[in-house]
């Protein structure tokens, strides 16, 4: 056996018998408890889901109600003062005011910009431009840091090397530093008060923790930064991007939401027809998604990409068509629900009325590019505050629904073809938002939040001489993800 | 589960998995916290402590900078330096006096048998026996345990040669 060996051995203690379980019992009350995650995205994000399902559940296929009369006669009689005709009169038919062709079915460590080592209490125009940056005055910050040059028993000098990470995990606490804990313990605490600072000021607060360690009589206190820079959710940016403050995002939303609609004539003789729509037509809910791409500067951010709007609107007016022809009928006739008989000698008059209620869902489905600025604003750090500001360029509207025709009827179109809205060209529209982000890892993040689109061109439509803007009320979720 | 999985679970502040953490290093490290505390309440208190500590600064331990059991043990060593700077002065220093009084020949240390050699270990001022038990049993170089102890690197070196002096010569004397 040799020497260390020996000693070593000297050394050995058996290991006292002790319950692991009651030891654990006294350390878990000490460690840090997981964050309830806040309810404030849960609840909103289950306001939104509800808002949409709800919204589109009223206003859904399924509750729109087709009463289809077509192809049923509904004989009637002209209950009253039977009309005598000559029998040389010829059948007079009155002719429908429309002809049917078809039954159609109705049919969303903390800049520290510390950079490399810093020697308190040396000039150093770095320390001078990022403590300006960071709002501290340079020449207080030196001035605080009281250095007095005396032996300290046991502690000639403090070197600390301090590394700063993972300031986005950060949690307040409450270490108090002793002028008795030995150099060791206040590298330590040191390390500690600064890696698990709440406080964005980095600088501020390796300003009063020098403080303390410069009032207990340290010659020299040296203490080293990493610089880091860190995004608006706190999120450092891959390595690989050079330029640390600048990234690529992709991000997706949803939205859901209520339409209102402006609609003018642009011709007099299209009055009747806005009147018409007007009082038949009702625009209702709006949904859509786009997705983008963006690049993130600082707190600025672009992006585009394509979007897809859906606008619905309901129609709900009566197709009625009145026929009335004569027949010829040698007998009484006897009608089913009729609690009357009329006998007419040779002629008698039918009126058949074929009509029915029609409540149907039009449909303009839209895409466009948008363009989209942004500004983040960092509510803490997991959270952010997303404004933007943008416009849609839309390059192709396509209309599906029941039309109508100069004369005010009803022209059944089939569903399977669309038609091309616009004749004079794409309707761009501004929109504007606000959304709330959340981080779920340093690269992901969902928000909710809402957002408002308005028309700043017109639909003109042709045939009717109208123009038509639709403007958006709606929420969004969203989803982004922080590319490089 | 792998102890890189564990730790990145434990830093999302998973109970189950600090516990788990917890369970699979205590004994390791109440075999060092034994060393260093005189009976088992003390050990306990280092144990939690360390564990504590552990747990408050896993997101510091870089696994380049070296193993993990390596990083623990130096937690554990600190809280167990931490105990012993906090106990009264008087019991820094455990002085067998009578056998201090005679001087320690080669025929006296003769005569000693192994029972009696712990207490020549015990008899050591605390300091001397805490640098050669971290120099031998905890392997950390004069210039760390310098660091831990408060003093100069070559006080560290004057005290171990002192306290190995003691038992080069009883050394000698057992396996003679």
């Amino acid at each position: 056996m040799n020497k260390d060996n020996k000693y070593k051995a000297l050394f050995e203690k058996p290991t006292p018998d002790y319950d692991p379980e009651l030891i654990w019992a006294d350390i878990e009350p000490h460690l840090p408890k997981k964050q309830k995650r806040r309810p404030v995205m849960f609840w909103l994000l289950i306001g939104f889901i509800s808002f949409a399902a709800i919204y589109i559940f009223n206003v859904s296929y399924a509750n729109i109600a087709k009463k289809e009369t077509q192809n049923q006669s509904l004989p009637s009689i002209n209950i009253g003062k039977p009309i005598v005709y000559n029998n040389e009169s010829a059948v007079k038919d009155i002719k429908s005011k429309s002809i049917i062709n078809e039954p159609n079915q109705p049919k969303s460590l903390i800049e520290t910009k510390m950079k490399s080592s810093s020697s308190i209490g040396k000039s150093n125009n770095t320390n001078q431009r990022e403590a300006s940056k960071a709002n501290i005055s340079n020449k207080a910050f030196l001035r605080k840091v009281n250095l007095e040059k005396q032996n300290i028993k046991n502690i000639n000098k403090l070197n600390s090397t301090v590394l700063v990470k993972h300031i986005d995990h950060l949690e307040t606490k409450g270490n108090n530093l002793n002028p008795s804990d030995n150099q060791e313990k206040q590298v330590d605490l040191l390390h500690t008060e600064l890696t698990q600072s709440i406080d964005h000021a980095i600088v501020e607060r390796a300003r009063v923790i020098i403080e303390k360690l410069s009032s207990n009589n340290h010659s020299q206190i040296e203490v080293n930064f990493v610089n880091h820079s860190f995004d608006a959710l706190g999120r450092t940016p891959n390595p690989l991007s050079k330029n640390l403050k600048s990234s690529f995002f992709m991000e997706t939303n949803a939205f859901v939401g209520h339409t209102t609609q402006s609609l003018s004539a642009l011709k007099s003789e299209s009055d009747e027809y806005v009147k018409f729509k007007k009082y038949h037509e009702r625009v209702v809910e709006n949904f859509g998604f786009n997705i983008l791409l963006g690049y993130k500067k600082q707190n600025f951010t672009i992006a585009t990409g394509l979007q897809y709007d859906r606008i619905t609107e309901i129609l709900t007016a009566d197709d009625l068509t009145i026929t009335k022809y004569n027949i010829i009928s040698d007998s009484a006739l006897y009608l089913e629900n009729s609690n009357s008989i009329t006998y007419l000698s040779g002629k008698r008059e039918v009126t058949r009325t074929i009509g029915k209620s029609i409540i149907s869902p039009n449909t303009i489905n839209r895409w466009s590019i948008p363009v989209r600025l942004g500004y983040d604003v960092g509510l803490n750090a997991k959270m952010k505050l997303n404004l933007n500001i943008g416009i849609n360029f839309n390059f192709v509207s396509q209309y599906e629904g029941i039309a109508v025709d100069q004369g005010l009827n009803f022209i059944y179109k089939d569903r399977q073809k669309l038609d091309q809205v616009y004749k004079t060209g794409g309707v761009h529209a501004w929109m504007g938002g606000a959304s709330v982000h959340y981080l779920i890892s340093k690269r992901f993040s969902l928000g909710s939040g809402i957002q408002i689109q308005s028309d700043l061109t017109s639909q003109i439509r042709n045939e009717w001489n109208t123009s038509q803007k639709y403007n958006f009320y709606r929420m969004n979720v969203s989803a982004n993800y922080l590319i490089f | 589960m792998s102890l890189d999985k564990l730790i990145s679970k434990c830093l999302d502040l998973d109970r189950v998995a600090q516990k788990q953490l917890y369970l699979d290093h205590h004994s390791y490290i109440m075999s060092i916290a034994n060393r260093y505390a005189d009976h088992v309440d003390d050990a306990k208190d280092i144990v939690q402590n360390t564990f504590i500590r552990i747990f408050t600064h896993l997101a510091s331990y870089d696994v380049k900078s070296g193993s993990f059991n390596a990083w623990i043990r130096k937690i554990c060593i600190r809280e167990g330096i931490a105990l012993w700077r906090k106990r009264p002065n008087h019991e820094r220093y455990f002085l067998n006096t009578e056998v201090l009084e005679v001087p320690i020949t080669e025929d006296i240390l003769a005569t000693l048998t192994l029972a009696e050699v712990d207490q020549v270990i015990n008899s050591l001022p605390e300091q001397h026996r805490l640098i050669m038990m971290m120099y031998y049993y905890d392997e950390l170089s004069h210039k760390e345990i310098s660091d831990l102890l408060g003093i100069n690197e070559s006080s560290s070196r004057s005290k171990l040669s002192r306290a190995r002096g003691h038992f080069e010569l009883k050394w000698k004397l057992i396996n003679e």
